[in-house]
């Protein structure tokens, strides 16, 4: 026969034997009457076609016609739902077991649910409250900054150009956040919130898909009226706490800034908007941004754009569009050619986190992070259940041998212990999504602002579920294979019940590896913890956190790059920020304002030879420079321990680019310990590593601080070194100091910086606020690493307890003929733990390869942009010795049970 | 009514004929649009004499070119099954105009 019809004889194999043999001769020449119709010469892709159609119908009508009237088909499902009771029968008599069995397999799969579903809301989940749909896209700027690309908002003339791109989107819509204090009238006071509100086109909720919940929402048309206009949709969380959820707060009124505004709608639960993480937030029609940004330049608003593609039209072809608009750049007057020519936009999928155009780099490093912490919980559960199931099928080889004997084939007995693996895992799938539904739930709740879409996500849930169900089921064969292989005689005879030979080696196997998972993932946790500590120094609270408030004017257009350092804007933001600190410094309530320079960059410094002292840090460590005004440190309250401030006639940043001298800084107490302990810090020196262009210019230390970050920095990545800024520079960042509490100065703030600046946008917060916002982060990372770690190694422990309590059991016999010949107890305890001990060695053993490749991971892909090292040795010795020192906890009850046996109970038993 | 039984017993009701006639009228009827693939087809058959709309004929195992074919003929309730699922499918049509002319 020819090939193709060696194809369609083996598909009608798969039919009954009876339709074979009545319709085989008029099948063929149907097949054959298909080909002819193909032609002579008939393409691969119809012929493909064809075989495809006619697998498909072969498989199709195969499956059909053996439900329907084949016999051993009801005896495939009556044989699975005996096997199913029985598996319930046996679990119900050891319940200890089955209990144990289902907690370990459900906490690892929640877990692994939680990891793989964060992963995915990150990576390919709209914002919350957002439907994903395919042409509903986001219109991202980016410009060049350094060797990446940072994101370009864009001013009004540009987002206007995407507007009138009809030909590749039915509708563009735009808004611009800004920073506002929402005031309401309580029955007892006042109550005021500081609120992002989003100046939005009016077409920005029908582009999204979002209906208001209360309301009929902003107005889609403009009708030129303002006190029609004066208008807002609050938030849900605003909707909550301002207005306790009050179904007549629709045509109430709200103090946004001073002017009040009308709600016409609440939006729906969940919903934030886009990008802004924030309890309170607030919609106003872009037509009224002058009532809260009094006479802002036109071009100096920061624009984002979500749109909706026109049918028939890919975001290809409407990111090619887009790029020509973006690449023009005509309107970006104060951008140099060289700026304008690295700018570009894109047209993306509206997800949660790909605002900025280093999305897919993150996204990926999210994904090998998390989703390779969530594979390892879900290794390190099923070789724990494996084990177990090992032992359960060892404790059961009697009624096995039984079956076997009696006629029951062996794959017979195998299908019902896979049967058993099966309903383990299925009803550990159910509990897992019950507790992961519970946990999202509560995070829900503590974080309703979060700008990704905390929920179970079906395709990690599936993921998970099917993985576990098929690693359950192979884990479960190595188990009823060999319990399968006894023979009668062996098994009835073998009155001790214990494990020997193969199923003892494999048993021990699947312990090592279950400690051996354990390792790299523990490993893997205290990495990121490390690193996130260390990338994320957290400072203590600013003591005067209450009375200091931030002002930050960024150049609207927010660009990055030296706009600022150009001479006109220079002069005309020198002349604005000094009229600015004027006015505040004149204001009731506010003691003083100093300029905030922030952050200037990272370095490499050494201490200078001549000035190291016995136990000082003598390597290269990474600096992180920041610039202060003279003052600076009195404003922020951040107090000298030892020397000055800075004064004007000390050299300053600009003398840091010079070909030699030294240039005074403030360093915090605990580097001058690090670097000199026990000796004084003041005068010291410090030089940049080799390499560096400032290494002939040396940082000469004039004044010590205390360990607490100055205005509000909330995190740092490296020790930090104030030093003094020239007066040249123009900061457009002011520390504001007030006598009493800073948050009700607030809008006097914001409303001073609107008069001073009127082109910029202010941000204006106290600085607890922005401190608190930083540590409830660190808080949240650390609580999350922390718990996964500790429940891995719970995992762990519980695993191994219920494998080393289990071979206890198997063993009494054994155990009580030793006792009963004059081993002491203490020396069968001792023999227990060292070998549960030696089991965690093997395992820790195996696992520090995998444990290397983590740390290594972490290294390179996520430490290495921040400067830090994690130190290998370090992390690997605490790791080996916290999961050796839970491998001997858990073995140590077991072992003592074992020692407890009575020799003369157990060997009557026998 | 299935699909496939439909287009089967409109090629039947016009005549005898078998399997690989009936594959290849359905496609010719509709266009196309219909293609019975054989195990489809056969099993359809069986399905259609089980419930008495068809009939095999017996007499007419006429061997051509050797090879041994089934002829169909539609029976009295096939028709009447076949009339009302037209009648059912031709109210269908004239509900999707109305509602169509009217939107």
């Amino acid at each position: 026969m020819s090939r193709p019809d060696r194809y369609f004889a083996l598909l009608l194999e798969l039919l009954p034997v009876s339709f074979r043999e009545r319709h085989g001769e008029e099948l063929n020449a149907v097949f054959n009457q298909m080909k002819e119709d193909l032609g002579s010469s008939p393409g691969s892709v119809a012929l493909i076609r064809l075989y495809v159609a006619l697998t498909w119908d072969a498989l199709w009508q195969a499956a059909a016609s053996h439900s329907e009237g084949a016999a051993d088909v009801r005896g495939w499902r009556d044989g699975l739902r005996a096997d199913t009771s029985f598996a319930l029968r046996q679990y119900g008599r050891r319940w200890g077991t089955t209990l144990t069995m289902l907690a370990i397999l459900s906490l690892g799969m929640s877990i692994s649910v939680l990891l793989f579903s964060f992963v995915h809301s990150y990576a390919a989940l709209p914002p919350p409250g957002i439907i994903l749909e395919d042409d509903l896209v986001r219109i991202r700027g980016s410009a060049p900054l350094r060797d990446q690309r940072s994101v370009r908002a864009f001013n009004e003339t540009e987002f206007l150009e995407y507007r009138g791109l009809g030909h590749q989107f039915e509708a563009v819509a735009g808004w611009a956040d800004a920073r506002v204090t929402l005031t309401t009238e309580g029955s007892d006071a006042r109550a005021s919130v500081t609120a992002w509100a989003s100046f939005v086109t009016e077409n920005y909720f029908s582009v999204l898909g979002v209906q208001p919940m209360l309301g009929p929402g902003l107005p889609t048309v403009l009708s030129g009226d303002p006190t029609l206009e004066s208008v807002a949709v609050i938030g849900h969380i605003t909707w909550d706490q301002l207005f306790a959820r009050n179904p007549d707060v629709i045509g109430t009124t709200l103090d946004v800034d001073g002017t009040p505004f009308t709600i016409v709608g609440v939006a729906p639960p969940r919903f934030v908007g886009i990008g802004r993480s924030n309890s309170f937030k607030i919609w106003i029609p872009l037509s009224n941004r002058h009532l809260l940004l009094s006479a802002p330049s036109v071009e100096t608003l920061a624009y984002r754009s979500v749109a909706r593609l026109r049918a028939g039209v890919s975001r290809s072809e409407a990111m090619a569009a887009v790029q020509v608009v973006a690449a023009r750049g005509e309107w970006a007057e104060r951008t140099s050619v060289a700026e304008r020519l690295g700018r570009s936009a894109e047209v993306v999928p509206l997800l949660s986190a790909n605002g900025d155009p280093n999305f897919d780099k993150d996204v990926m490093l999210l994904i090998l992070a998390l989703g390779g912490l969530g594979i390892l919980t879900l290794l390190v559960t099923c070789t724990n259940v494996s084990a177990l199931l090992m032992g359960l099928a060892v404790a059961r080889r009697h009624e096995i041998v039984v079956r076997l004997s009696l006629g029951a084939a062996r794959s017979r007995v195998i299908r019902q212990l896979h049967t058993e693996s099966a309903v383990l895992a299925s009803t550990s799938g159910v509990l897992a999504l019950g507790t992961v539904w519970i946990v999202l739930r509560a995070l829900n709740n503590a974080f309703p602002q979060s700008p990704v879409n905390l929920g179970v996500t079906w395709p990690a849930a599936a993921f998970t579920f099917a993985t576990a169900l098929a690693v359950g089921v192979l884990f479960g064969l190595a188990p009823a294979l060999h319990s399968t292989r006894s023979s009668v005689a062996g098994a009835l005879q073998d009155s001790a019940g214990g494990l020997s030979g193969g199923r003892l080696r494999l048993h021990r196997a699947l312990v090592s590896a279950q400690v051996a998972f354990t390792q790299p993932l523990a490993v893997g946790l205290v990495a990121i913890l490390f690193v996130t500590f260390g990338v994320l120094q957290p400072v203590g609270p600013s003591e005067l956190g209450d009375q200091l408030i931030s002002l930050r004017l960024p150049a609207a257009t927010a660009t990055p790059g030296p706009d600022i350092q150009r001479p006109e804007s220079s002069r005309q933001l020198r002349s604005q920020m000094a009229r600015l600190q004027a006015a505040l410094e004149a204001t009731p309530g506010i003691a003083a304002a100093v300029h905030d320079f922030g952050r200037l960059g990272l370095g490499s410094y050494i201490v200078y030879p001549d000035d190291r002292v016995a136990n000082g840090f003598s390597e290269a460590f990474p600096v992180e420079l920041r610039t202060a005004a003279p003052g600076f440190f009195s404003v922020s309250g951040v107090p000298l321990l030892r020397g000055r401030e800075f004064s004007t006639s000390d050299a300053s940043v600009r003398d840091l680019r010079g070909d030699a001298g030294s240039v005074p800084v403030v360093i915090g107490s605990d580097l001058a310990r690090r670097l000199w302990p026990g000796a004084e810090p003041l005068g010291r020196r410090l030089q940049a590593t080799a390499g560096s262009t400032t290494r002939s210019v040396l940082l000469v230390v004039a004044g010590v601080t205390a360990e607490t970050e100055a205005g509000g920095g909330g995190f740092r990545t490296a020790a930090l070194v104030y030093m003094r800024r020239d007066t040249a520079s123009v900061s457009s960042a002011l520390l504001v100091r007030t006598t009493g509490e800073a948050e009700p100065l607030i809008s006097t703030v914001r409303r001073l910086a609107r008069d001073a600046a009127p082109d910029m946008a202010a941000t204006v917060q106290t600085v607890a606020s922005i401190e608190e916002g930083e540590r409830r982060v660190l808080r949240g990372v650390t609580a999350v690493l922390v718990s996964t770690g500790l429940l891995t190694l719970l995992l762990s422990a519980i695993g191994l307890y219920a494998v080393m309590a289990l071979a206890a059991g198997q063993r009494s016999s054994e155990i009580a003929v030793r006792m009963a010949i004059g081993a002491p107890g203490r020396r069968i305890a001792a023999a227990f733990s060292f070998d549960g001990f030696r089991l965690g060695i093997i395992g820790l053993v195996f696992g520090l390869p995998l444990s290397l490749a983590a740390l290594q991971f972490v290294n390179v892909a996520i430490v290495a942009e921040e400067g830090i090292q994690v130190s290998v040795a370090a992390v690997g010795a605490a790791v080996a010795f916290v999961v050796a020192l839970t491998a001997a906890a858990a073995t140590f009850v077991p072992a003592r049970r074992a020692a407890a046996v009575d020799p003369a109970r157990m060997l009557r038993r026998a | 009514m299935k699909k496939q039984w439909f287009h089967i017993m409109l090629v039947v009701a016009e005549g005898r004929c078998h399997g690989a006639e009936i594959q290849r009228r359905v496609a010719e009827q509709t266009d196309g649009r219909v293609k019975l693939y054989p195990v489809t087809l056969y099993r359809s058959l069986d399905q259609l004499t089980a419930k008495g709309f068809i009939e095999e004929v017996p007499e007419a195992e006429v061997r051509e070119y050797n090879e041994k074919r089934r002829y169909y003929e539609i029976k009295l309730e096939g028709r009447t099954a076949l009339a009302a699922e037209a009648e059912t499918l031709q109210a269908s049509a004239r509900l999707a105009q109305a509602v169509l002319r009217g939107s």
